[in-house]
């Protein structure tokens, strides 16, 4: 029980601190909106208004008809007196060109609305004699009747206007307004594009990265400078190792870089341009490249800069090209048009010809660091991050993987451990499929930590010695236990490295 | 059928707490998220009634344990967590009546008096969700260095915690 309790204290400081040192969560934006995704609000029926009946419909409409019928009279009338006036000006001539039709023209008397007392005056003073035309004033009738009698024209005429100026000036906005942000840009300074603090704002493309003697060339902002572990590494920047070092890209690619390049990264894919020397690559999909040949490696690869081609040895997986693959065990030539002649390979010679990656003996394919359970465990309990308890012949200190394994033919399994006393002790894993598989590891001394390695193949099956694990089991659980005592067992990580062949 | 406001307060009053519990049963963090999403929700379409604090901060639990336990069903994980009165028993004496308030003003205090290298690699592991490397990378040390200083600094916090608190 007190072990229980003693986990539940850890995972409730664990919870404070998350919360203490880690970003504000407010989930009710999502909540909501989830919520109303789900139960939207049932739209309200739009019903039309009532259509309106009346008995005074008809003679509404009919009143409609007349007063219609009243304007349009009224204009014809207002009209036509005013067309006759201008037909008289040029009489002559519209008496030549009236077309010849039977409706009998239309006399002055027939009006009894309109006489020719009330006409309006013929160029009265002031006004523009009408046969020097509105031309003349420069001004319309509608300024004619708002100037009343003035007729001399008050308008100056507007001056040309100036040549726009280059320089761009704010607006006399009132002092509480604001301005959207580069609104209006200073022409003294730089573009965008040219400003090399600009730079600055580039994504962040390597997670971490470990070695001596990086430098790095970021626009005008650094020039090869000399930088430590930790110091934050931009897209575009140029990546200079003097000696080999190991970058965690934010893909999730492991590079192993002797010699010059540059990571970019936009929203979906990261990618490098090998400018000098070669790289020790783990990938699932980045692209290499240099002067246009491409690879795109998925495994283990290392890649050498040449004269526009890329030399690639491919370890495990494959490498892509243009429209061909290179398998693993095999070294070829990648050019634009695609790889040259295969030779095969082994992981000998790769190491011979690249001195960089002598001491890299695998790939890490399955790690536990016993920060939390990762599954079901055998007895004890982690803590910080170790998994700690007594152990007897009959059950020992392991876990459930959070995934079955299945093994590879040249797998290791290392695992980091302490014994509280000296004793003989098993190490173990169970299969899904086949029962448990072990190996004596001997006497073990106790009191300091013990990396142990082992090749996976080395393991026997528990009820049968004879027989020996094979690749493509599928290991469930992992177990230390001591052969004969009962002792304190402490386990720090367990991993298993697919060892280069 | 709930407004939006209303919503918006619940998650809101409930968020903290529940995300906690979350961890506490072991969750990590974007199953914790996930899960106290799928509670709220779960919640609030079941129309619960929301008479106090209280209750309804251990309806949440309960629920929120349940869609827990149904995730690791589902997934066939096999983790041991102990019964749940042991749980609520264990929850409610951390939490000390005061949904964690004087538990949290010990940790900021006790935080004060860890090294900044360690203050360092807490904020790294339980700010950042930072790996083992990035944080040996960030303080200096070998991977193995920086699991030892992590340990060593949550053995003093909770130390220090259990002295300002008194259990």
């Amino acid at each position: 029980m007190s072990v229980e309790r003693e986990k539940l204290d850890e995972r409730y400081l664990q919870a404070q601190l998350r919360e203490e040192l880690g970003d504000d969560v407010d989930l009710s934006e999502t909540v909501r909106s989830q919520y109303f995704a789900k139960h939207a609000p049932a739209r309200r029926a739009i019903v039309p208004a009532p259509s309106w009946r009346s008995v005074w419909r008809p003679l509404a409409s009919a009143a409609c008809v007349l007063i219609a019928a009243g304007v349009a009279v009224w204009a014809l009338v207002s009209y036509l007196p005013r067309s006759q006036q201008q037909s008289e000006l040029p009489a002559s001539d519209t008496a030549e060109q009236a077309p010849n039709v039977d409706v009998e023209p239309v006399r002055e008397s027939d009006f009894d609305i309109l006489t020719r007392d009330e006409q309006p005056e013929q160029n009265p003073a002031g006004q523009p004699d009408p046969e020097k035309g509105e031309g003349e004033t420069g001004q319309s009738p509608f300024e004619r009747e708002s100037r009343g009698d003035d007729p001399t024209p008050d308008v100056e005429p507007e001056p040309e206007p100036e040549k726009p100026d280059e320089t761009i000036e704010k607006p006399d906005y009132p002092p509480d307004w604001t301005d959207p942000p580069d609104a209006f840009p200073d022409p003294q300074k730089p573009a965008p594009w040219e400003d090399p603090t600009e730079v600055v704002r580039a994504k962040v493309v390597v997670a971490a990265w470990q070695g001596e003697d990086l430098r790095v060339t970021r626009g005008e902002v650094l020039k090869r400078e000399k930088v430590a572990p930790g110091f934050a590494l931009l897209s575009g920047d140029l990546l200079e190792a003097r000696k080999p070092i190991d970058f965690e890209l934010i893909d999730g690619t492991f590079v192993r870089l002797d010699g010059d390049m540059v990571v970019t990264s936009d929203e979906t894919t990261t990618s490098v341009e090998l400018q000098d020397g070669a790289a020790y690559v783990i990938s699932n999909g980045i692209s290499i490249s240099h002067e246009g040949a491409t690879a795109k490696v998925f495994g283990t690869s290392v890649i050498e800069q040449r004269l526009r081609s890329l030399d690639v040895f491919c370890v495990s997986g494959y490498v892509g090209g243009p429209s061909d693959r290179l398998d693993a065990g095999f070294n070829a030539r990648l050019e634009v048009e695609g790889f040259g002649r295969a030779k095969a390979i082994e992981w000998e010679d790769v190491a011979r010809e690249f001195k960089f990656v002598r001491d890299i003996r695998g790939e890490t394919v399955w790690r536990e660091e016993l920060d939390e359970a990762p599954g079901k465990l055998f007895g004890g309990e982690i803590a910080g991050g170790v998994l700690v308890g007594e152990s007897d012949p009959s059950i020992g200190i392991g876990f459930y993987l959070r995934a079955p394994h299945i093994i590879g033919a040249d797998d290791v399994v290392r695992v980091r451990f302490k014994l509280d006393a000296s004793t003989k002790l098993v190490l173990q894993f169970g299969s899904t499929e086949n029962g448990n598989w072990r190996h004596e590891m001997g006497v073990v001394k106790a009191g300091e930590w013990i990396e142990f390695e082992l090749p996976l193949a080395e393991l026997v099956k528990t009820t049968d010695m004879s027989q020996s694990a094979q690749p493509g089991l599928h290991f469930k659980f992992f177990q230390l236990h001591p052969e004969d005592d009962t002792v304190g067992i402490e386990i720090d990580w367990v991993e298993i490295l697919r060892k280069h062949s | 059928m709930r407004s939006a406001v209303q919503i918006e307060r619940l998650v809101k009053e409930h968020q903290t707490g529940l995300l906690r519990y979350l961890r506490y049963l072991g969750c990590e963090e974007n199953l914790a998220r996930d899960m106290a999403q799928e509670t709220f929700l779960a919640t609030i379409a079941a129309d619960f009634e929301v008479r106090d604090r209280r209750a309804t901060s251990a309806y949440l639990r309960t629920t929120a344990r349940n869609f827990y336990f149904m995730w690791l069903r589902r997934h066939k994980k096999e983790v041991a967590l102990p019964d749940e009165d042991v749980l609520e028993t264990k929850w409610y004496e951390l939490e000390n009546d005061d949904e964690g308030d004087k538990y949290k003003r010990a940790l900021q205090n006790c935080l004060k008096h860890l090294t900044e290298r360690a203050r360092l690699a807490l904020k790294l592991r339980y700010g950042e969700n930072a790996s083992r490397e990035q944080i040996s990378c960030a303080v200096g040390l070998e991977a193995e260095g920086a699991k030892t200083l992590l340990r060593r600094a949550k053995d003093k916090l909770r130390d220090c915690i259990r002295k300002q608190v008194g259990k």
